[in-house]
């Protein structure tokens, strides 16, 4: 591996918004949650539908948001209603209640090529990019006895990336190794791969994505099993999605109450990678990073809730339960319209800054 | 296919096991009839339908494929609720993914049980049997012993990469899933009283139940 001190001025480039990031997350994480459960609170003075299970009586300071930065004048919405929010294009074929199988949306013919990761020694690493998946079937959903959607939905799943031929497969294996060498209390993790494909992809450069991934493990460490972060996510979707969308947070509950939100387990493990193609999750990353300076700190909880938001009413239609959501979104994964996403993401970070601004 | 003067059962059938024993490889063999060498790490859980003919009657099979490092914390316990049957599987090659075996069980069964308080039926699968079997010989283990200490209903070598014993275990397991259904119908007796979660009121006493 070329020394790594040699690419520290450019990683501290790339990564800087990271650095800064993992310093205040925790802090403001919790001081997310604790406003967001005060205007909860105040909500249901005014409002006795809004039941509350969170009431924490900590003092939370309420410091505003940093007034928003939009780049893009032109799309920014003042603030929008729920009823607003669009519906993916994608969404509304596979789970319509005909139940036609649905085609792929997402076609990736230049990943068709190459069953070119070799059977790796047996090992502690992974091999990351087989990025094949079991096919998951929909089955019968409740309220809509004959829905079926036989899923062709492979697409860019089932085969490996370009990328990662043999020789690149080995960076990968020498990255994660000398990573977990200088984390020898950690180890390794299932998911770390993840979060360091991408990386190598882009950068092309052991060294640069070493440093990289380093500075990336600082924040997202906290979400693994030994982390604590998990919960805490959770908890701001259960709060945040009892605020903006009450109907769906009910039908959450009634249904074998899900409102723990584990479905959204992978999505913050591994800042949505495998919900997305690869170009897909360099453009989620760069917004993520740099959403702190432009938008808020915490992107990724938008992200998480403009991806349940997007098919709200699919989910209210098909009356989920816990297994059907799950089934939904593993089918979904790589299907996303990604663009569609980060600006309802966006919108709704304005929009809770306005409700908490506007009290 | 809509035949409805045919009966249809859905089971939820729970794949658990240490990291990279093989779950996924098996479901893919399984349900799919293929192997990949390669490796992804399930993250969370993962879904797959096998629908059987059994006895005239059509059996689906809904296999949850749960990542191998979720053992510990409350996600599992979720992601267990109303399985009807499971396979624990290891690696013939590792001892320590059988070691997990029996912590595994327990989680299961400290985690879910059924209607009647029986534990769900379980099979043990000693995966990649075609790596050889050491794991199987030289430990002096004996597996029919083990399966009955630990409460298994049946145990198979297999091999998700050979196609080996796959669908005989799977018969084995909805075998079993369906003797328990059985007895759990039969169990419900009409004059039984039903113990409500939600009635604080007590008065019910869970030992003269158990005597019923």
């Amino acid at each position: 591996m070329v020394s790594a001190a040699a690419t520290e001025s450019k990683e501290e480039l790339v990564e800087h918004s990271l650095k800064k990031d993992v310093d205040v997350r925790n802090e403001e994480t919790t001081k997310l949650e604790e406003r967001i459960v005060e205007k909860m609170k105040e909500m249901d003075e005014s409002n006795t539908n809004t039941r509350v299970t969170r009431t924490r009586e900590t003092d939370c300071a309420p410091q505003k948001e940093e007034p928003q930065v939009m780049t893009e004048s032109d799309e920014s919405p003042s603030a929008i209603e729920m009823e607003e929010i669009p519906k993916a294009k994608v969404s509304m074929v596979p789970w319509s209640r005909k139940g036609e199988s649905f085609e792929d949306s997402a076609p990736h013919t230049e990943e068709e090529q190459g069953k070119n990761t070799p059977e790796g020694p047996e090992s502690i690493l992974p091999k990351e990019p087989q990025m094949e998946s079991l096919d998951p079937h929909f089955d019968s959903l409740p309220g809509s006895g004959a829905t079926k959607c036989k899923s062709t939905s492979q697409g860019s799943a089932g085969k490996n990336y370009w990328y990662f031929t043999p020789a690149n497969l080995e960076k990968l294996r020498n990255i994660m190794c000398s990573y977990i060498w200088r984390h020898l209390d950690i180890g390794y993790v299932q998911g770390m791969c993840d979060l360091l494909a991408p990386l190598l992809v882009i950068l092309d450069d052991e060294a640069m994505a070493f440093s990289c991934f380093t500075e990336l493990m600082k924040r997202m460490n906290q979400n693994f099993p030994h982390g604590g972060a998990m919960d805490t996510h959770f908890a701001n979707m259960r709060s945040l999605i009892q605020i903006l969308d009450s109907e769906l947070f009910e039908l959450m509950h009634q249904n074998g109450d899900y409102t723990h939100f584990y479905f959204c387990y992978r999505w913050f493990l591994l800042d949505f990678k495998r919900e997305l193609v690869y170009e897909d999750v360099f453009a989620v990353w760069e917004t993520i990073w740099a959403a702190k300076y432009a938008s808020s700190s915490h992107f990724v909880l938008f992200i998480a809730l403009a991806l349940v938001e997007i098919y709200r009413d699919i989910i209210l239609e098909n009356n989920m339960d816990f297994t059907d959501i799950i089934k939904f979104f593993n089918e979904m994964a790589e299907h996303h319209n990604i663009k569609q996403i980060l600006t309802l993401a966006r919108d709704l970070v304005y929009k809770v800054q306005m409700l908490i601004e506007n009290k | 296919m809509q035949n409805n003067h045919h009966k249809e059962h859905l089971y939820k059938i729970l794949v658990i096991g240490d990291l990279g024993v093989g779950k996924t490889s098996i479901i893919k063999r399984y349900v799919h009839h293929n192997f990949s060498p390669n490796y992804r790490a399930t993250i969370g859980v993962d879904f797959a339908l096998k629908v059987l003919n059994w006895d005239q009657e059509t059996v689906r099979l809904q296999l949850w494929d749960i990542a191998g490092q979720e053992r510990f914390g409350n996600m599992t316990r979720v992601y267990y609720r109303e399985a009807m049957g499971a396979f624990i599987v290891f690696d013939v090659t590792r001892p320590a993914s059988l070691e997990a075996v029996a912590k595994w069980k327990e989680d299961l069964d400290s985690k879910l049980t059924l209607a009647n308080g029986k534990n769900v039926a379980t099979v043990l699968l000693a995966n990649k049997c075609d790596q050889g079997r050491d794991v199987l010989t030289n430990n002096g283990i004996k597996m029919e012993q083990f399966c009955q200490e630990n409460g298994f209903v049946g145990w198979y070598e297999t091999s998700a990469k050979e196609n080996i014993n796959i669908d005989e275990a799977a018969n084995c397991l909805v075998k079993h899933i369906i003797a328990s259904e059985k007895d759990l119908l039969q169990s419900e007796v009409p004059d039984t009283i039903t113990p409500q979660l939600e009635n604080d009121k007590g008065g019910t006493c869970s030992s003269c139940f158990r005597s019923q």
